[in-house]
């Protein structure tokens, strides 16, 4: 017997006690129950467990059955229940299935390594910061794209170089996410591209920069005088919507910049 | 091979009419020749003609072809024609109208153009004559001394005609009968027709000395080495032995020549027609007769594909080196020692018979539209040149669709190369998606099975496909088979790691997975558990997969731990997993029962009734100690 079925009793003891302490907060998942369900051999049955799961939530008792769903994708399941399970470990956003998630990167169905991608999205972690960027080099432009997005919601600076790559390469998805990450030094990559990729596609990031309140306004202004200078009535529209998006209490030199960028820009076709 | 032409192959319709412009009686030949129409069978029915046959021949013997001159020519331009002294380097160029492609005839070149055809020293260019008396379009010429014989075709016919010094038609001959290329020696004309049959004339009466009727396909007569030789595709020298010429006689390409050159090593006349050259040049066949014997110098023949150059072993065909040059071949002739070539460029590459060295290179100096090269005492001379493998190598990464037959023949020739840098050209064939599909396959089929390279093999597999990184992934199915072949169980990880990367191609799936279970190490264990775990629900049908699944389980069943062989038997069974890989698995569990069933019913190994008695026998008396004092055995056995 292999250590994993072996050790699927024990898993069930100490869902056990998750049970007891969900069943304090109020929630009506058997844990017990579906670990065993997950863990057993009939997919219908494992679908439904984890579908539980899911619908139990992060704090409704589905965290317990994380350990369930993890050594149930260890041991393999139909491509249905494949995605189900990565699914609702991305719903459960613990970072204990970052592993397993990595794992499926490399399933040969893209719809799962979409899944898995989804799910390193969720649950966060070097793990997952580590997976997604290995995503961004896969061939499906499903998955790539999607692990650019991700990245940039990750806070993974350490992404940039290669988020670079991947924008060079035509993934428009990646602007944001260098947009949100990038330094003084990286943001200057995002502004070079205005000249080379669409304004559409590096305009993302240039709205994350502008965004963002730990960049210097220095940055910013150069971002604005870039834009500015594109002459364009599509130049114009979007520095009207930073403008008109700028929070109040927020730098006066940059909204004065946007300001006069947009009246010099009026009547840019 | 030369047989007496009978009443029964006599045609009817030929009809040929004979002009005797210069004076008639005498020839070549020293005869009175044979009577009937010319171009028919008719003289060959002539009881004197195998006498005639022999003078012929005897003449023949005697007055041979002189040398021809160590030239190449070029057609330049529609206005332009170039000739180079191969031995000098000298070039010379004549302008006129070209209509015809310009033949090499012995000592001078024929060209036709501006209703006229004119004759220019071979050697210099210098103008030897020219006639618009020739009637029709320029078929072939030959030429020895001061006598020229053109053939033509025109409305009425095809046409012989006889020039003599100053171009002055000393003799002219129509008939509705197909003439090819004709040559002369010693003052006799020799004229094959129809294609098997040819007529020998005297140059100065025009007389019909003999005619021969050739088994072979016959439409050119060519001076070689101061004889003359008939044929085209192969070829038959005109001498005493012609008349007793057996098929085994005939000097000609081996029949396993591959399909990537011309088979022949002459064409039929018309197909050199076009003033540019066609793909029929491009792809020649050249090799150049022994003297007296009845295969080629050095062994060897050399054939073209547009930009690559073969010499190929004149027995086996086998390629021996391979030249890779910048532009098309378009003509060639063999020397004693090597060949001469012409490309488009207008270069002419001196190539060595042994081992493919361009000794030298001579240019025209301007791009060449068609070229034609003849050689008598030339040699080519030696040189370095890199080994058969690294001349293939650089053949087949040329990145030409149009060179993918050439390609493919080369690959294939590296499968009797054993050495590492073959591996490796096959490695990086297999390995280029930018070859041909048919190259790739054969590249991959052969680097399966290599003996060598295991290092370099692995360096490869260490490259995934990125598609930021625009890698793709390395030919692992074949690399795999031969690690496995090689034992070269350290790769295991390596494999793995590319078993479990959604960009290895399906195909590559099984033999990776076959190697791995060949290979693997109970350290391997748990990465191919993970690949079984990963597909044994979600396999989709893919019978790559549920077949590597398989594999896999094999490799764990062979390395005999028992947890993980029952680890098997429960995959096999759990309703998890897809049905193909239940029954895959299930199949090979069965399959093992019975292997085991069957070797544990061998004889073998098993103590025979006889054995087993004469064991117990002597186990009694290596126990016996001898008598047993009373009430020991109980105690003992109490003891035990």
């Amino acid at each position: 017997m292999d250590k994993r079925l072996l050790g699927a009793g024990a898993l069930a003891l100490t869902i056990l006690g998750a049970t007891t302490s969900s069943a304090q907060k109020g929630a009506r998942l058997d844990a017990k129950e579906a670990a065993a369900a997950i863990l057993g051999n009939q997919p219908a049955k494992i679908g439904e467990a984890i579908d539980r799961a899911r619908a139990a939530g992060k704090d409704g008792g589905g965290q317990a059955l994380v350990p369930a769903i993890v050594k149930r994708l260890e041991r393999g399941l139909p491509k249905d229940l494949l995605k189900k399970a990565l699914e609702t470990l991305a719903a459960l956003e613990n970072p204990a299935a970052a592993d397993v998630a990595e794992q499926y990167l490399a399933h040969r169905d893209a719809d799962v390594r979409i899944a898995a991608v989804n799910c390193l999205g969720a649950v966060k972690g070097p793990i997952a910061v580590r997976g997604l960027r290995t995503a961004l080099g896969d061939l499906d432009p499903r998955v790539h794209a999607l692990a650019a997005t991700h990245l940039g919601a990750l806070k993974a600076p350490e992404a940039i170089p290669d988020l670079v790559i991947a924008l060079d390469k035509g993934v428009n998805e990646a602007a944001a996410s260098i947009g949100m990450l990038c330094d003084a030094k990286s943001c200057d990559e995002l502004l070079e591209r205005l000249a080379s990729r669409p304004f559409d596609v590096i305009s993302s990031g240039i709205q994350q920069v502008v965004a963002r309140a730990n960049v210097p306004d220095e940055v910013k202004l150069k971002f604005v005088h870039a834009v500015q200078r594109l002459q364009t009535r599509k130049a114009r529209d979007f520095l009207q919507d930073l403008r008109n998006a700028w929070p109040k209490g927020g730098s006066k030199t940059v909204e004065k910049s946007l300001d006069d960028a947009i009246k010099s820009l009026e009547g840019a076709k | 091979m030369i047989r007496p032409i009978g009443l029964s192959l006599v045609l009817a319709g030929l009809c040929a009419s004979l002009v005797c412009v210069a004076g008639c009686g005498g020839g070549g030949a020293g005869g009175a020749g044979v009577s009937g129409q010319a171009f028919s069978l008719e003289a060959a029915n002539d009881p004197r003609n195998d006498k005639a046959q022999e003078a012929v021949l005897a003449s023949l013997a005697k007055a041979p072809p002189g040398a021809v001159p160590d030239v190449a020519i070029a057609v330049t331009g529609t206005q332009e024609l170039m000739g180079i002294d191969l031995a000098t380097g000298k070039t010379w160029s004549f302008t006129h109208a070209i209509d015809t492609r310009p033949r090499l005839a012995g000592p001078i070149v024929v060209g036709q153009g501006a209703g006229e055809v004119f004759a220019l020293d071979a050697k210099t260019g210098a103008a030897k004559w020219s006639t618009k008396k020739v009637r029709g379009k320029l078929v072939g010429a030959g030429a020895d001394g001061d006598v020229a014989a053109l053939t033509t075709k025109a409305e009425d016919g095809s046409h012989l005609y006889v020039i003599g010094a100053g171009g002055s038609v000393v003799g002219e001959r129509v008939t509705d009968v197909e003439l090819a290329a004709p040559g002369v020696a010693g003052g006799t004309v020799v004229v094959p027709w129809k294609a098997q049959f040819v007529t020998a004339f005297d140059a100065r009466s025009g007389d019909q000395l003999a005619i021969f009727s050739i088994r072979n396909e016959t439409t050119r007569i060519l001076p070689i080495g101061g004889e003359l030789y008939a044929g085209q595709g192969r070829l038959l020298r005109l001498d005493a032995a012609l008349p007793k010429a057996q098929p085994a006689d005939l000097i000609g390409p081996p029949k396993d020549l591959p399909s990537v050159v011309r088979r022949e090593l002459y064409v039929a006349p018309q197909q050199m027609d076009p003033i540019k050259a066609t793909a029929i040049d491009k792809t020649f066949l050249a090799g150049r007769p022994t003297a007296g014997g009845a295969t080629f110098e050095q062994g060897k023949l050399y054939g073209a594909y547009y930009r690559l150059l073969f010499g190929l072993d004149a027995t086996s065909a086998k390629p021996a080196w391979v030249v890779t040059n910048k532009a098309d071949f378009i003509a060639a002739a063999a020397t004693r020692d090597g060949v001469v070539t012409i490309d488009e460029s207008g270069n002419v590459l001196l190539v060595a018979a042994s081992n493919g060295a361009v000794t030298k290179t001579l240019s025209f100096g301007k791009p060449a539209m068609a070229a034609d090269v003849e050689v008598d005492g030339f040699t080519v001379g030696k040189g370095d040149a890199p080994q058969l493998t690294q001349q293939i190598g650089e053949a087949v990464s040329l990145r030409s669709a149009d060179l993918a037959t050439a390609q493919l023949f080369l690959t294939q020739a590296l499968a009797s190369i054993e050495d590492e840098d073959a591996t490796l050209v096959l490695l990086d064939l297999a390995d280029d998606p930018r070859a041909a599909p048919v190259l790739r396959d054969e590249a991959r089929a052969q680097l399966a099975t290599r003996k060598n390279g295991a290092a370099k093999m692995m360096k490869r597999l260490q490259r995934h496909a990125s598609f930021l990184y625009d890698t793709s992934a390395p030919p692992v199915g074949p690399i795999a088979t031969a690690l496995a072949l090689q034992g070269k169980s350290e790769a295991v990880p390596l494999l793995l790691s590319h078993l479990l990367d959604p960009a290895t191609p399906t195909k590559d799936l099984v033999p990776t997975a076959l190697a791995i279970a060949t290979l693997a190490q109970p350290s391997d264990v748990p990465m191919m558990k993970r690949f079984i775990e990963m597909y044994r629900g979600s396999a989709q049908g893919s019978p790559a997969i549920s077949d590597a699944i398989g594999a896999l389980a094999n490799g764990l069943l062979r390395l005999g731990d028992a947890k993980d062989t029952a680890w098997v038997g429960e995959v096999a069974t759990d309703a998890t997993s897809d049905g193909d890989v239940r029954t895959t698995l299930g199949k090979l569990l069965e399959d093992r029962k019975a292997a085991e069933a069957k070797a544990g019913d061998k004889p073998k190994g098993e103590a025979k009734p006889k054995d087993e008695a004469k064991k117990a026998k002597k186990k009694a008396a290596d126990d016996d100690d001898g008598p047993v004092p009373p009430g020991y055995k109980a105690r003992a056995k109490k003891k035990s």
